[in-house]
Formats: structure tokens, C-alpha cells, sequence
């Protein structure tokens, strides 16, 4: 999404970047002091940014993060290889793709975390409990945007190549793999946000202390201070805007032709 | 004869449609007969509870059970109330901010910083702020469903050809009809995409947002089930929200192939 185009300096877009956040801070300081919720309940700005550095560099909370992104970056790469695998292989055939589809829909359909209580039940709430919550969540945006790129393959491409006298192997080695990489890229950053989203919702639904998600818990229900609990949502975010960020720019890297039209 | 041929490729089409689930069901089914664990019922046994639980009422009824209304209705339309309304600020919000490449520099970080943030971290901020209601609930829901459609449809308005661009301003078409006549149109594949993953976030987070402080909905009673060990009555829960699931997708995609129909045959591409 944040495609940089050569000619821009990194400091304007850092300046525009800046510029944007401050608007949307701007905004939340303005709707805190409107006074239309109890002026407790929505801290300032400051106050927030205060909280943000004390727990960046907080050991408790550093440890939470910790524990939380073993389990997002393991559930994420095992995502990716099925992920990838499988939408190759059923993207290569229409068969496989129209016989995987009802059984796919169904378990896709599936709300993630309506199986984090049967996996609390049965794996506890460790680190294993999260990374399948991760897996069964992430897997399928790389899957069917995989296939989906396999699948919407420019067919003049195909039939060019073939009509040079590539191999079939060939041809999906150098034609179909690159035009789907885009979409699996996409598959890999929708993924992305809800491998941490629902890593944080069963470390909230287990209830333990582990976790961003039982950090949260654990200081909303501590005091009536509302500054840590938002100071621990905005490092999350920024914790996710950090992997997005990555994401993006690993996709500017392995196909700088996407968004540079 | 050319009916035989008929109905033999009816049945084809139906064993490639279904055949795997049935396999997969009937797998399922002798698995847990075998193992016979306490924390995998069979499948046979979650259909039994959960007809017992929602569709066993009175035909007057529908069939439907006094639990249904107080346990699927709420939370049904708690998801679409919330789903339908972040959709219209994502769309709405991505055409606008979509049709000016100088605005991307701006927009795209703080979007990408909200779109970061963890849903259910934000629960007790939503909590906090809006107390335990239907509204926190529809907000929150809300809330996540803005950004999958709002990325679609900022992406696919900036893709949106140039050209087409130009000759709407070049014919002095006015800015509110540019966006429904040229950007609506052309994105309208990815926003249909984005609305179909923010729908299926839509049922997560409203599992979430009935996790606390609520007597009705589904999430309330998987989360009550799981505490106090009702081991068959969480499965029918998790089985029902997947069945909702399935259905909402597939009620989604018809009415997508209807709306998009015209796409199809404009591009030369089938919808994903």
C-alpha cells in the first residue's frame, strides 16, 4: 500500500506520514475534550504518549510481546507454506478447485474465534493453543488469493508462451508463479493483522496473564487508569503497522511492477 | 437418452460439489466413534443437540425454538447492523480518499496504524467508552469491518485507468457523479471482495463483543458452555456459527453474481 516511488525523498514521505497520524490524533483530542463520554475515560493525547514510552521499554510488557509474536510469526509461516502450497496445486486444476470449494467455504466460513474455547479445552492456552488459533485463521486469505491469482493468469500470456514452445513446467515457472504472487502477497497481508488479531483474542478469552492480550486485560482490570490500556493498544497497533509495513515492502521488492502503473 | 447423459452429468456436478464434504463429514464421524473422547463428540451427536437446542420448535414457529431467538436473532443482526454500516463508511471513505494520488502520502499510514490495531485489544476501550450495549457492540463490529473494504476500495480507486479519469473531467462531469458513475463501477469488484471478508470478520467480532456482559447471542453461550464444560453444547454452538457463516457467504456471493453480472461480460474476467 505505501508504494514509494523513487523520486520521493524518504524525509517527505516520513513529513506526510507524520502529518496524517497528527490529524487523526488531532481528531481523538478534539471528540476527548468535546466532552461527550466522562472526560476519565478518554485520556489526552499526552497522557497516552507518556504511558506508550514507559511500557516500550517495560520489561512486563516486552516479555508479553514476546510470547504473543512467537506464536504469530510460527502460526504465519505455516500458514504461507500450506498457504501456498495448496493454492498453487488447486489453482493448477479446475477440478481440485471446484471439489475443495464447499468443503473450504464451510471450515473458512468458520468465525476463528468460535474454536479458541474448544482449543483452550484441548491444548491449554500456550504458546501451541495460539499458533493453531494462528493457523486456522491465516491459512485461508493465502489459499484462495493464491488460487484466485493462479486462476485469473492472463491467458494470452499463457497461450504466447506455449506457442513459443515452452514446456509446460516452463510455462508455470515463468508465467503463472510471477502473475500469481501478487494476489499472494495480498493473501499474505490480509493475513497478517488477523494472525495477530486472534492470537490477542485467546489470550483474552483464555483469561491468562500471558500476552499482549492478558496485558491488556490484566491493566484494564487492574485500575481506573485508562492511559496504560490505551498506551498497550496503540503499541499493538503499532506493533501491526511495524509487520504491515514489512509486508509492504517485502511486496515492493519481489514485484516492484504491482502499483507502478 | 439425452436425459440419462442429462442426469448423469447432474450427478457428477454433484458428487464434485459435495462429494468431499460428505467424505469428510462420514471421516469425521468414524474418527470419533473410534476415539472416544470426551472433547470430541460426534458429529452425528452436535446435529442431535443442535436441533434440539434451535429447531425443534412448533411449526407456527418455523420450527425455530424459543433458544433461537433469544441465542441466533440478536447476533445475527447485531453482525449485519454493524458489517452494513462499516461497509458504507469504507466505501464511501476509499472512493473519496482513493481518487487523489497526492492524498495517498497522508492517508495510507494512519489507515494502515488503525487497520493494526488488534480488535479485541480495542473491546474494553469499547467497553469503556460506550459501556455494554448493542451499540458498543454494532460499533465495534463496525469499527472492524471499515478497513478490509476500505483497502479494497482504495486500492481499486487508485487503479482505476487514468484515462477514464481524465475524459470524466474533461467532460465536466460533476465530482459526486465521477465517483458513482467511473470509480463505483471499476472498484466494484475489489469492494465486493472487501464486504466478503469483512463479513466473516463481521461473525468474529461479534462472538468477541458478546464475551462480556450479555445474556443473549451466540458468543455468550459458546463462552458459557466452555466454562461450565458443556462439552456437546459448545460444538453445536461452533457448528452453528459455521453454518451461519456458510450461509451469510453464500447469500453474499449470489447477490454478488447478480450485482456483478454485468463485469463480467465488460472485462472478459470472471470474479474471483
Amino acid at each position: 500500500m505505501t508504494v514509494r516511488h523513487r523520486s520521493e525523498p524518504r524525509a517527505l514521505v516520513l513529513w506526510r506520514g507524520l502529518v496524517g497520524a497528527a490529524a487523526v490524533a488531532a481528531l481523538y483530542q478534539v471528540v476527548a475534550l468535546a466532552g461527550i463520554v466522562d472526560r476519565r475515560l478518554l485520556p489526552a493525547v499526552p497522557a497516552i504518549g507518556r504511558e506508550v514510552a514507559r511500557l516500550a521499554v517495560d520489561p512486563d510488557f516486552l516479555g508479553a510481546v514476546g510470547n504473543t509474536m512467537t506464536a504469530v510469526a510460527l502460526g504465519l509461516l505455516i500458514s504461507c507454506v500450506a498457504g501456498i502450497g495448496g493454492g498453487l496445486g488447486l489453482g493448477a486444476s479446475s477440478l481440485a478447485t471446484r471439489m475443495t470449494r464447499a468443503p473450504i467455504d464451510v471450515l473458512r466460513s468458520l468465525p476463528s474465534v468460535a474454536l479458541i474455547p474448544l482449543l483452550l479445552m484441548t491444548l491449554g492456552d500456550g504458546v501451541r493453543m495460539k499458533t493453531v488459533v494462528v493457523v486456522v485463521v491465516a491459512v485461508w486469505p493465502v489459499l484462495l488469493n493464491t488460487t484466485y491469482g493462479v486462476r485469473s493468469v492472463d491467458g494470452v500470456a499463457v497461450d504466447a508462451a506455449r506457442s513459443f514452445g515452452l514446456s509446460r513446467l516452463r510455462v508455470w515457472a515463468g508465467v503463472v508463479v510471477p502473475s500469481a504472487v501478487p494476489a499472494a502477497l495480498t493473501g499474505f497481508r490480509i493475513a497478517l493483522p488477523m494472525a495477530l488479531t486472534v492470537a490477542i483474542s485467546s489470550e483474552m478469552a483464555a483469561g491468562t496473564p500471558s500476552g499482549i492480550g492478558g496485558f491488556i486485560l490484566r491493566t484494564s482490570y487492574r485500575d481506573f487508569d485508562a492511559a496504560p490500556v490505551f498506551a498497550a493498544v496503540v503499541l499493538a497497533g503499532l506493533i501491526g503497522w511495524a509487520l504491515n509495513a514489512a509486508a509492504a515492502g517485502l511486496g515492493n521488492r519481489l514485484v516492484p511492477w504491482e502499483g507502478r502503473r | 437418452m439425452s436425459l440419462l447423459r442429462l442426469t448423469g452429468r447432474a450427478a457428477r456436478a454433484l458428487v464434485v460439489k459435495l462429494g468431499l464434504v460428505v467424505a469428510l463429514l462420514a471421516l469425521w464421524q468414524v474418527l470419533t466413534v473410534e476415539a472416544q473422547n470426551i472433547f470430541f463428540p460426534t458429529p452425528a451427536d452436535i446435529a442431535v443437540r443442535m436441533r434440539e437446542l434451535w429447531f425443534s420448535g412448533p411449526a407456527a414457529h418455523l420450527f425455530v425454538t424459543g433458544g433461537f431467538t433469544t441465542d441466533v436473532v440478536p447476533s445475527v443482526a447485531r453482525a449485519l447492523a454493524g458489517w452494513a454500516l462499516g461497509g458504507l463508511v469504507g466505501i464511501a471513505v476509499g472512493l473519496v480518499a482513493g481518487r487523489w494520488a497526492r492524498a495517498q502520502g497522508y492517508v495510507d499510514p494512519p489507515v494502515n496504524f488503525i487497520r493494526s490495531l488488534p480488535k479485541p485489544a480495542i473491546v474494553p476501550l469499547f467497553l469503556i467508552v460506550l459501556g455494554a450495549n448493542d451499540r458498543m457492540r454494532i460499533a465495534l463490529i463496525a469499527f472492524g469491518c471499515i478497513w478490509p473494504v476500505l483497502l479494497n476500495t482504495l486500492q481499486a480507486t487508485r487503479a482505476v485507468e487514468p484515462t477514464l479519469r481524465d475524459t470524466g473531467t474533461a467532460f465536466g462531469i460533476s465530482l459526486p457523479r465521477q465517483f458513482a458513475m467511473i470509480s463505483l463501477p471499476a472498484a466494484a469488484p475489489r469492494i465486493a471482495a472487501g464486504l466478503r471478508v469483512s463479513l466473516g470478520l463481521a461473525l468474529i467480532l461479534m462472538v468477541l463483543s458478546e464475551w462480556s456482559l450479555t445474556q443473549h447471542g451466540l458468543g455468550n453461550f459458546l463462552l458459557t458452555s466452555q466454562r461450565s464444560y458443556q462439552v456437546l453444547d459448545m460444538w453445536a454452538a461452533v457448528a452453528m456459527l459455521g453454518l451461519l457463516g456458510y450461509l451469510l457467504n453464500l447469500a453474499f456471493l449470489a447477490l454478488e453474481k447478480r450485482l456483478l453480472a454485468w463485469h463480467v461480460g465488460f472485462t472478459g474476467t470472471p470474479l474471483p
